[in-house]
């Protein structure tokens, strides 16, 4: 029977061609259909990639991003989340060189400590430059140790060089619960210097700090003397764009009472404390919005076009099925199966439309329409649907009685 | 003689939505290999439905028909119509695609018969029916009716059965064809021992017969035994 298929492809070349074509011309737009769709998905997917949706956690009423007081549960919380990444905090201080009585802080308290949990922090400006000692590197801003980045020119006035243990007295400044600003002196804190800012340029200068520390170490040297910490700045991205109704729960569950949106009515009560959180997703949700709307309308397009590919196959197959009763009733009067019958009017469909897909398909893949995977799974959907309709229409053509076709009476 | 085929009471009713028509009445008759049988009668009078059954393309509603003593209703049909019992029509029916030659390995090809041995066995049938070699290669719109015929005659002798069924199988011929394919039937029942059972309603074809059955509204009757 193979045999037979063969030889009626190829002695009926005009019909070959033309279901050949069609197949093609099918494979060909679902090539298009599913590229279409795949395109508006990546674009989803890259959208998410390079639109990321910073957040800042403010006050209540979102007038302060920075001098605020974002507690150490929420600071804990946002370090343990799973939906974020790029987290950003910063904590203010002020400190002096040595030890000074309080009395005498207009002398000694003139250095702005700056503790960071990372270098690119955004509270620092862009431009600012820092040289390493030998063995130490940007990431000593994650870690907690017992070190200090000190501006080039205060070095040079203490004739301190990188590499040198000095000792400083931090001052901690805190909102107490009436609002109003305390401070805390904290015990002189010895300190190896690991690194230098470059303040040369005078006007650049005035921006930076005198002293960069570690976040985490500056965290610790306040609580371990008995005061509650809070950052002064913290923001940070969300990891996933397209998750962020999960973003949005674990939000609510961060801290004692979760960081809330950003209350903007009339009235709002003014605070320091860093309890909401300002979401800038709104041109993202606005460029997925009408992406997503995209990939639905396409989407929903999926079972019409499969009826229609089926519908296709369906009238071809029932056309050419037309023309060769005969045919089917003189391989059953010649004692072929009804299956075996079928199978070669079957048969003959499948070995056109496969050459029609696979045509198709490589047009696709040379266009650089599709990948192969995808331009697999375009071909696969015609060939089935093409094929369903076939079956459809050879199924009738089964129920013929073959005697009838063929007899004189 | 040995019965190769026999109907005992044989009853065939068409059945539609709306209706039935009752297409054979009790037909009780038997076929013996080496002979020519002849069923006459006009169109209509269920003369092809009742070769459909010999063909075991249908099933008797009632009554029995059995091919060597076995039910035909309990045979494989397919396998019967495949190796024991061939058709030949009045549009004689070739593969329009196939050659002259590919048509008669046809049947051989279905039987799984290797294609060398098809192709010689094939060419012989062919000589058989006193085709020229020349024809072989050609495809069926090539040739004359009355060599087509002989091509469907060589088809069906090809698949190796003893039962020859042949629905009017002169209607689209001239006499000169005509006069050659009954001399062909006659010959393979005599000389070869097939049991020919030709539907017709041509009295040249019936004269040819050793049997003569006629039929009429379904009812089957002997005309000359």
């Amino acid at each position: 029977m193979y045999h037979y298929i063969i030889t009626s492809i190829r002695r009926q070349k005009n019909r070959s061609i033309l279901v050949i074509a069609v197949n093609c011309v099918l494979a060909i737009l679902l090539n298009l259909y599913f590229g279409l769709t795949d395109s508006y998905r990546n674009q989803l997917t890259d959208l998410a990639a390079n639109t990321p949706i910073k957040c800042t956690v403010t006050n209540p009423d979102g007038t302060m991003e920075v001098g605020i007081a974002v507690s150490s549960d929420i600071l804990r919380g946002l370090q343990e989340a799973e939906q974020i990444r790029d987290l950003d905090c910063s904590a203010q201080m002020k400190a002096g060189f040595g030890e000074f009585a309080i009395e005498d802080w207009e002398a000694h308290l003139n250095l702005a400590v700056c503790a960071v949990n990372k270098s690119d922090s955004s509270v620092l400006p862009e431009e600012i430059g820092i040289r390493y000692l030998e063995g130490w590197d940007d990431m000593v801003f994650s870690g907690d140790a017992q070190v200090c980045v000190l501006a080039k020119s205060d070095m040079e006035k203490q004739g301190y060089t990188c590499g040198d243990e000095i000792t400083l007295t931090l001052y901690y400044f805190f909102y107490d619960e009436k609002e109003e600003l305390q401070y805390k002196e904290l015990p002189p804190t010895s300190m190896q210097i690991v690194g230098e800012i470059d303040d040369s340029d005078p006007k650049a200068a005035m921006e930076y700090p005198n002293v960069l520390l570690p976040f985490q170490t500056a965290w610790n040297l306040v609580e371990e003397n008995q005061a509650a910490f809070t950052a002064d700045a913290v923001s940070f991205y969300v990891k996933d764009p397209l998750a962020l109704n999960a973003f949005k729960e674990e939000m609510g569950q961060i801290g004692e009472s979760g960081l809330f949106e950003v209350y903007k009515g009339d009235g709002a009560k003014f605070s320091h404390k860093g309890t909401a959180l300002y979401v800038l997703d709104g041109i993202f949700i606005t460029m997925a919005d009408r992406l997503k709307t995209a990939i639905r309308i396409l989407t929903s397009f999926v079972l019409p076009i499969g009826i229609l590919v089926f519908i296709v196959g369906y009238v071809i197959s029932h056309l050419l099925a037309a023309g060769r009763v005969k045919e089917f009733a003189l391989f059953r009067s010649l004692g072929v199966h009804v299956i075996g019958a079928v199978w070669v009017l079957w048969g003959e469909q499948l070995a056109l439309a496969l050459l029609g897909n696979l045509s198709g398909g490589l047009a696709a893949l040379l266009a650089g329409q599709q990948g192969w995977k995808e331009a697999a799974i375009a071909c696969g959907v015609s060939l089935c649907g093409y094929m369903l309709g076939t079956t459809v229409a050879l199924a009738l053509l089964a129920l013929e009685k073959p005697l009838a076709l063929l007899t004189s009476e | 003689m040995e019965k190769i085929i026999e109907a005992m009471n044989v009853s065939y009713i068409y059945q539609t939505k709306y209706q039935k028509t009752k297409a054979l009445s009790e037909v009780s008759c038997s076929f013996e290999r080496g002979k020519v049988y002849a069923i006459t009668g006009k169109s209509g009078s269920g003369k092809s439905t009742f070769l459909s059954l010999l063909a075991g393309l249908d099933v008797p509603t009632e009554g029995t028909l059995s091919i060597e003593g076995q039910d035909i209703r309990k045979m494989n049909r397919d396998a019967y119509r495949l190796n024991r019992a061939s058709v030949i029509y009045q549009a004689f029916h070739l593969f329009p695609l196939l050659t002259v030659l590919e048509n008669v390995m046809f049947p051989m090809e279905l039987q799984h018969v290797p294609k060398k041995e098809a192709k010689a066995r094939a060419q012989e049938y062919l000589k058989k029916v006193d085709l020229p070699e020349t024809l072989y290669k050609k495809r069926p719109n090539m040739i004359s009716g009355g060599e087509q015929q002989r091509v469907a005659i060589a088809r069906a002798i090809a698949s190796g059965g003893e039962i020859l069924l042949a629905d009017e199988p002169t209607g689209n011929l001239d006499s000169q064809n005509e006069k050659v394919i009954v001399e062909l039937l006659c010959k393979l029942a005599h000389e070869d021992n097939y049991a020919v059972i030709v539907v017709t309603h041509n009295e040249a074809v019936a004269a040819a017969a050793d049997v003569v059955y006629g039929m009429s509204d379904g009812v089957l009757s002997v005309v000359r035994e």
